[in-house]
């Protein structure tokens, strides 16, 4: 798994690469956790080139979305592929977190 | 139940209309017509007269609408309810000119009948063959159906014919025009403008070819000659039968059938966007048809037939399948083989009109092979099947004369490029199998192995199956939820087997171990209960696991536990 990050204006863009399971989400913990500390607190994570979610990780993805809210941010979703989009139906996450097509448009809500 | 794709302006049980019903039939007829190219060349090879040419023509009119009406019948045993019409096509050239040569037209209609008894009987063997065809066997098969077409689209789009050894430039203005106007009303127009595409094209084509001088005064007299009203000669030439012929004469109906199985493959594709794997019972009625045209044909008086690839690839490109367009499209034709008027409409068509048609049709069925190839996923012996059998099936086309000197029995494997490509395929793919163990087994030790174990064991797993990347996914999607949920809320500290077992329908895996059951609830816990309830992530693995699986039990009896997952392929 590889995390590429970015930034447009008060938003840190995270581009997921690979899986993300119980192992590879704590080390994305270990890399969104100091941004949160430093005070970031707008997240777009883009989920193009994510290959697989366990619900292992869809939990980690709460916690740091519970961050976000805390320090008055918020954590969006962008381009999940169909197998990724079906495995946040079911765990029930696609109503926990808002999802956009593009990044251009996620940019656009904050 | 098919789903609909959206790119279809009317479905397969769809109507569109009587006027545009009549319309889309005379679409067809336009690009079935290129096959009356081959009763010309049969007649001229046994030294038959012009008016021999005529007969076979009505005849096959008559005898390929009954046969593309029976095909599109979709209750009974005869059938396979698609758009998928027959032409007297190259299937039963090579056959028919032994038998012309041997005994004449008597005895090529005497062996089209036997030849249409031995695929009547094929096709009842059909739907128990379904580990022959597998996907990269039908998609090699329907990729190869459209790429047969292309020496004989291109060498028309040239302008290439007997007077013409070179491109003529002027026929190839013709071809272009035709070309760009069917390609432009097709990307370009909506609605009734893409549904008639092929059709406008070709009157654009007809206008071109007018003004080009390719289509010359004296066609335009042959058509203008011809008798408005004349009933076609049935069963006037007899039937007479030679056992040394039968060789060849089965081998053309086993290749008819094969080219039938992969053309009525692509219809279920197009048809449904839920597609995965062909319906070898509506393929098996699909050849009983393409059977009873043959016996139809032999009986009345014209050569063999096989389904028009040509047309598959017009139905897309227009997206018109309904199978009524199969009965009009048949209808009009038996009343074309009473009226050789309004039939030499379609027998004078100028050359480089039919190429620009074929190249227009053949692009949209290559493309369907490729997308069932890719339906599944690639290993090493699924890109020799499809690799080998494509290299020796374009050999034929490649370098023309390299199988000449091939036993005339056999010859028509040879003489094409599609079956020589669908042998190789089934063969290959048969030889394949040999070491591809069905079951395979996976053994970790929670809170050790990485997931990683997992996803290469499956994926790995998966290619050499031949499954869909869809279904392993899932799969492997529910074991790692597992194995996840077994090491994090500590199930179990032993080690977990995970036997995994695949057949052309199923993927099961059985996931085996001592220690405590996990519970699949139906219900998932909400936000807040995975924020504040430890037990609530190992609830939501357990959700994931039933929901990832088609079905899913957990047994448990004296501390060993039993999962068995159940997967729809």
């Amino acid at each position: 798994m590889e995390i590429w990050e970015n930034r447009q204006g008060n938003v840190v863009i995270l581009a997921v690469h690979g899986k993300l399971d119980a192992s590879t989400s704590s080390l994305f913990e270990e890399r969104v956790l100091p941004l949160l500390e430093r005070g970031e607190k707008n997240f777009l994570i883009d989920f193009a080139h994510l290959e697989y979610i366990s619900s292992a990780a869809l939990r980690r993805l709460l916690l740091l979305a519970k961050g976000a809210n805390r320090a008055g941010g918020k954590v969006v979703l962008v381009s999940l592929s169909r197998p990724i989009r079906e495995i946040f139906d079911m765990a029930g996450f696609t109503q926990i977190f808002p999802i956009y097509a593009s990044a251009e448009e996620a940019l656009r809500s904050f | 139940m098919p789903q609909k794709p959206s790119n279809l302006l009317f479905g397969v049980d769809e109507s569109p209309g009587w006027i545009a019903l009549i319309l889309l039939g005379f679409q067809h007829i336009s690009v079935m017509s290129i096959a009356f190219i081959f009763p010309v060349v049969i007649v001229e090879a046994i030294g038959g007269d012009p008016s021999q040419a005529r007969d076979l023509i009505g005849m096959a009119m008559l005898a390929t609408g009954v046969g593309t009406i029976l095909q599109g019948l979709h209750r009974g045993p005869v059938g396979s309810g698609y758009l998928c019409p027959l032409v007297n096509g190259p299937a039963f050239l090579s056959a028919s000119l032994l038998a012309g040569k041997a005994g004449g037209l008597s005895l090529i209609f005497g062996m089209t009948v036997a030849a249409g008894c031995f695929e009547a009987v094929f096709s009842r063997f059909l739907a128990r063959m379904r580990a022959v065809f597998p996907a990269e066997v039908t998609g090699t098969i329907v990729m190869m159906v459209g790429i047969e077409i292309i020496p004989i689209a291109v060498e028309k789009f040239l302008g290439v014919d007997k007077i013409h050894s070179v491109a003529d430039p002027r026929a190839v203005l013709v071809a272009v025009i035709t070309l760009a106007a069917m390609a432009g009303f097709n990307v370009w127009g909506a609605g009734k403008l893409r549904l008639y595409s092929v059709l406008l094209g070709m009157i654009v084509g007809y206008a071109a070819a007018f003004f080009a001088g390719v289509l010359t005064p004296q066609q335009i007299r042959t058509m203008l000659g011809a008798p408005l009203f004349s009933p076609p000669a049935m069963g006037h030439y007899g039937l007479s039968f030679n056992s040394a012929l039968l060789v060849p004469f089965l081998v053309a109906a086993l290749s008819s059938a094969l080219k039938t199985m992969g053309d009525v493959t692509t219809c279920q594709k197009i048809n449904d966007t839920q597609w995965k794997r062909p319906d070898m019972v509506n393929i098996s009625r699909g050849v009983l048809a393409c059977a009873a045209g043959n016996l139809f044909s032999g009986l009345l008086g014209a050569l063999g037939q096989s389904v028009s690839s040509s047309n598959i690839g017009l139905s897309i490109a227009t997206g018109a399948t309904s199978r009524r367009i199969a009965y009009s499209t048949g209808a009009v034709l038996i009343l074309l083989a009473f009226f050789p008027k309004l039939s030499s409409v379609f027998v004078i068509m100028p050359t480089p009109i039919m190429g620009a048609s074929l190249i227009f049709a053949v692009s949209f069925m290559i493309l369907a092979g490729i997308q069932i190839i890719m339906s599944r996923m690639i290993d090493s012996r699924k890109t020799f099947v499809i690799g080998i059998s494509m290299i020796f099936g374009l050999s034929v086309d490649f370098a023309p004369g390299l199988y000449r000197e091939v036993h005339p029995w056999i010859q028509p494997v040879f003489a094409s490029s599609l079956s020589l490509a669908t042998i190789c395929a089934v063969v290959l793919n048969l030889f394949f199998r040999i070491g591809i163990a069905k079951t395979a087994i996976l053994n970790l030790s929670p809170g050790v192995d990485p997931s990683d174990r997992i996803y290469q064991f499956m994926d790995q797993r998966g290619r050499l199956w031949g499954a869909r990347g869809e279904v392993i996914g899932k799969a492997m999607g529910a074991m790692n939820e597992f194995f996840e949920a077994a090491a994090e809320h500590g199930l179990t500290r032993e080690p977990i087997v995970m036997k995994v077992r695949f057949d052309e329908f199923n993927l099961q895996a059985e996931i085996s171990y001592r220690g405590a059951p996990i519970e699949l609830p139906s219900v998932r816990p909400d936000a807040r209960e995975l924020l504040t309830d430890d037990r609530a992530p190992l609830k939501l693995a357990g959700y994931m696991i039933r929901s990832l699986s088609d079905r899913a039990e957990v047994q448990s009896a004296e501390g060993r536990t039993s999962i068995r997952l159940h997967f729809v392929h």
